[in-house]
């Protein structure tokens, strides 16, 4: 059936998160404080696929200036509320999204206690004073609301995530294909056999799959080794010797993949470390009637692999990619993965389905898509937790990086990152935030420098943070349209991420620097 | 509280820019006097446009030759239902000088080819927010062809942007003087092509029994006709025939929506990606009129589906070998199999190498004409070569010119049978 216009207006999109990522991001409602330009940009790219509903927090009124750096105030709207005006003028660009316009000061709200913040699925928070953001980063991490916080300063851009906890299932990885050409199960084992290549007339001989040949090879490879796969590079290459041997005409595409493939049997089929990490974490050791989905299937999937039968390996994907063969041959391989993933499910969901009972949980709570997508993409599920903003300057990402950044010969990124959060600090403290703030000057220097000793103790300045205070200085406290955009980009994407609950997010900062045109991140 | 760097940073000398520079009121002249050319007013053009404008460029250029799908507004913001149908470089260049006050755009709706070498020339410089890699190469080849080694102002720079879902590039070209884009093609991927006999014969994929609705079916059930790829019941009537045989086959997968994707060779675009890859280009406009700080030197990628990663390094020139920006005799080395027929070697690697990847490609070495596609003469003259072996009519030492409508140069290469 033709796709509705929906579906046609957000084709580019769908193809990246499907459908349940389209519902998700329309079931959301983010919020902005401070329509500042940065934050105006990244609102456009969550109104344009189609967030559910936004509101704008601000209370000041647009001025000549702001004209100059946000693309969503015009002329006839100097004077007017800002808040009203950045949602008129982004709501022009999707019918389908709700905008709602608060007119009200940022910074009082958050120190209202009244205010509901649980109506919001994230906030982004822009050019506001880092006291009030601390603050407000409290609240909405005791609330687990992620929470972006994003500046920029002259060619420079600061964003982080502040966000407790995301699991991911459907993490997009480049392929899901898992061969287990090490671990082969009855049935491909019996479909291997079937095949007798001497036999075989040369037509059918070159459409053999080649995991049917490497099968084969490694069997009689088996025999002749005591039972055992060829694991040094010297096996490897006597092995890919014997297949080649065994090619009956130089021009087999079959006998091309096989070869090339022949790495693949030197990686032993296990759990990979980080799903190893994922399910040994602590969470699930009490589970109870109110824990999420992730974790109930995390539990399960262990149960699952430490189940006798399935010898410690996860759920099959039962993806198989093109490789030469005739179409039977080929959709018969791909019908024997597909039931050993059918199989694999099948026990997947018997081992939740006695879970979910012991959680006092109906069988049918966990519906059969999430529990095949699970099974599909469980050796690439990603568990991301944040930190406060608080420990930043104690954490060990902060630690190693700053030890990291003395050994660097050129300009290292996270000189940048300091003296751009010190600015933050330094505006914090000086009252720049005020309707009529002042610009940062020369003579603010060594206020910045003293700043940086006083946090980042014991560590005085080195050239490297100087250079950037200076060029900080230069600017004024200004803005570039293009950084401001660039950041408005990026933290829509982390957002999406968020909210589609796909792809892999950022953990936790980034730094831009539009002079080197290098972004870096780190965990702090 | 907004400021606006701009006023501020034009005043003082910083830390990072180069010695040369020579702050001042003048240097807000030459931005708003220079002109500047953007191509495409798609995903990228949009947020370039937008960006230009607030940057203080105040007479910007715009080419497009396309008209406005519904496909576009998830991310091309300058464009709403109502204008489905009407010249994207039109209805953006209308919009951007409404709400951007003193900012002068001149749409041209068309095609890049149709302008010539005096009308690129007013340019102080280029910025590219294509789909297309033959245009880029068009408008590359131009840009380094108008290179006079005499005059400084006729090296425009030309910034490039490319998208993906959630990858892309920016990039800074001086042509003749950095790495162009000719000197990068073959960083581009081999394009994902099946063969024919797998689509007649062993169909695995699904892509394989759309590729058989599209390539086979439709020239024998309409011959002559010619297929619109933007017209819905030809899509629809693919998509039928294609999982038809699907089923026929026990092939699963094919839908609606990847018969779409396969035959218009559909790229997944996003309004952010395009906003972080046109911001650090126009980023770069910036800084190359004003010289307020140094430039990219020369590339950044940008990746953003497992956290954020971005790679900025320096692509090298091809002094030699490049076919456009080349220095010396430079030629490409092709390696073909001994017994490849020039019809084979056409269409299995002229038209599908990164590097070369012609559409319809004329050739010639100095002895002889092996193919040409134009006039119909020397076509009919020249056909019967297709079925011959090259080795019967190239020698290794000999040169191979392939010229092709699209590109604005030719290609010379040599052959090593293998």
């Amino acid at each position: 059936m033709p796709p509705s216009e929906r579906d046609r207006k957000y084709d580019r999109q769908l193809r990246l998160w499907a459908g349940t990522g389209q519902a998700a991001l329309e079931a959301s409602h983010v919020a902005l404080l401070n329509a500042s330009a940065t934050g105006c940009e990244l609102m456009k790219n969550l109104i344009l696929p189609g967030v559910g509903e936004f509101t704008i927090i601000d209370d000041s009124l647009v001025k000549p200036d702001d004209l100059k750096l946000n693309f969503f105030f015009n002329d006839e709207s100097v004077g007017s509320p800002r808040s009203v005006i950045a949602c008129k003028l982004l709501g022009e660009l999707n019918q389908d999204t709700r905008g709602h316009a608060l007119f009200q000061n940022p910074e009082v709200l958050i120190n209202d206690v009244d205010f509901q913040w649980d109506k919001f699925s994230v906030v982004i928070i822009t050019n506001i004073s880092e006291s009030s953001v601390r603050k407000l980063s409290n609240i909405l991490w005791n609330k687990s609301i992620p929470l972006i916080y994003v500046y920029t300063v002259g060619f420079y851009g600061y964003l982080r995530v502040i966000n407790r906890e995301i699991t991911i299932v459907d993490t997009h990885p480049e392929s899901l294909v898992d061969l287990r050409l090490d671990q082969p199960w009855p049935e491909l084992i019996d479909y291997t056999m079937s095949f007798d290549l001497d036999s075989l007339p040369i037509l059918d001989y070159a459409h053999v799959p080649f995991v049917v040949l490497i099968l084969k090879f490694i069997d009689q490879w088996k025999s002749a080794h005591n039972g055992l796969m060829p694991g040094t590079y010297e096996e490897r290459t006597q092995f890919k010797q014997l297949i080649n041997d065994a090619r009956k005409a130089s021009d087999l595409e079959n006998f091309d993949e096989a070869l090339a493939s022949v790495w693949r049997i030197s990686q032993k089929t296990t759990i990979p470390p980080d799903i190893l990490a994922i399910l040994n974490d602590p969470s699930i050791d009490n589970l109870n009637e109110e824990s999420p989905d992730f974790w109930v299937l995390v539990k399960a999937l262990k149960r699952f692999t430490e189940a006798p039968r399935n010898n410690g390996l996860l759920p099959l994907s039962g993806v198989l990619f093109d490789m030469k063969a005739d179409t039977n041959n080929y959709i018969r391989l791909q019908t024997i993965y597909r039931e050993k993933s059918l199989a694999d499910v099948h026990f997947f969901t018997e081992l939740l389905n006695e879970l979910l009972l012991e959680l006092n949980r109906p069988s049918s709570s966990i519906s059969s898509e999430e529990i095949k997508l699970f099974c599909k993409n469980c050796r690439y599920l990603n568990v991301t937790r944040g930190s406060k903003l608080d420990s930043e300057f104690s954490s060990e990402g902060f630690r190693s990086a700053y030890e990291l950044a003395a050994f660097s010969e050129n300009h290292d990124p996270f000189y940048t990152y300091l003296a751009l959060r010190v600015y933050s600090l330094f505006l914090d403290k000086n009252w720049y935030y005020s309707e009529n703030g002042k610009q940062i000057t020369s003579r603010d220097d060594v206020e910045l420098k003293n700043l940086f000793k006083s946090i980042i103790t014991p560590f005085p300045t080195v050239p490297a943070v100087e250079k950037v205070f200076s060029e900080i200085i230069r600017t004024g406290s200004g803005e570039f349209h293009n950084i401001c955009s660039f950041m408005g980009g990026i933290g829509a994407q982390e957002i999406l991420k968020l909210l589609t609950w796909q792809y892999i997010p950022l953990n936790n900062t980034i730094i831009y620097d539009g002079i080197f045109g290098t972004t870096k991140t780190w965990k702090l | 509280m907004t400021i606006n760097a701009l006023d501020r940073v034009i005043e003082i000398i910083g830390p990072f820019t180069d010695e040369s520079y020579v702050p001042g009121p003048h240097v807000k002249e030459f931005l708003e006097n220079s002109k500047v050319l953007v191509i495409g007013a798609g995903g990228l053009g949009c947020e370039i446009l937008k960006n230009l404008a607030l940057s203080g460029f105040k007479d910007i250029h715009v080419i497009d030759m396309d008209t406005i799908d519904i496909s576009n507004l998830n991310r091309q913001f300058l464009f709403r239902a109502a204008d489905i149908g009407k010249p994207k470089a039109t209805v953006a260049a209308e919009f951007v000088s409404k709400r951007v006050k003193g900012v002068k755009i001149t749409p041209y709706f068309g095609k890049i080819q149709e302008k010539n070498e005096e009308y690129y020339s007013q340019f102080t410089l280029v910025v590219c927010g294509l789909d297309s890699v033959e245009a880029r190469r068009w408008i590359n080849a131009l840009l380094v062809n108008m290179v006079d080694d005499e005059n400084p102002e006729s090296i425009k720079p030309l910034i490039d942007g490319g998208t993906e879902g959630f990858k892309g590039q920016a990039r800074v070209i001086i042509p003749t003087i950095s790495s162009c884009y000719e000197c990068s093609l073959d960083m581009l991927g081999k394009q994902q092509t099946y063969p024919i006999c797998t689509i007649a014969n062993t169909p695995r994929l699904p892509e394989h029994c759309i590729e058989w609705a599209s390539e086979l079916e439709w020239v024998k059930v309409f011959p002559g006709k010619k297929l619109d790829k933007d017209n819905m019941e030809n899509i629809q009537w693919l998509y039928e025939v294609a999982l038809q045989r699907a089923n026929e086959f026990k092939i699963t997968g094919v839908t609606y929506s990847l018969t779409q994707g396969v035959i218009k060779n559909i790229i997944p675009s996003i309004a952010s990606t395009n906003a972080v890859i046109a911001a650090a280009c126009c980023n770069e406009a910036l800084k190359i009129v004003t010289s307020v700080n140094p430039y990219l030197d020369n590339y950044m990628m940008y990746t953003g589906n497992e956290g954020v990663y971005t790679y900025t390094f320096q692509h090298q020139r091809k002094e030699k070998d490049c076919p456009v920006c080349g220095k010396g005799n430079g030629y490409l080395t092709v390696s073909i199999p001994k017994d490849i027929t020039l019809e084979d070697f056409i269409t299995e690697e002229l038209m599908l190498r990164p590097d070369i990847k012609v559409k319809s490609p004329s050739l010639r070495t100095v002895r002889t004409v092996l193919y040409f596609q134009w006039p119909p003469q020397l076509k009919e003259a020249t056909e019967r070569n297709l079925s011959k072996k090259m080795i019967e009519l190239v020698n290794e030492d000999e040169e191979i010119v392939i010229t092709d409508p699209a590109l604005p140069f030719s290609l010379r290469l040599r052959l090593f049978y293998e």
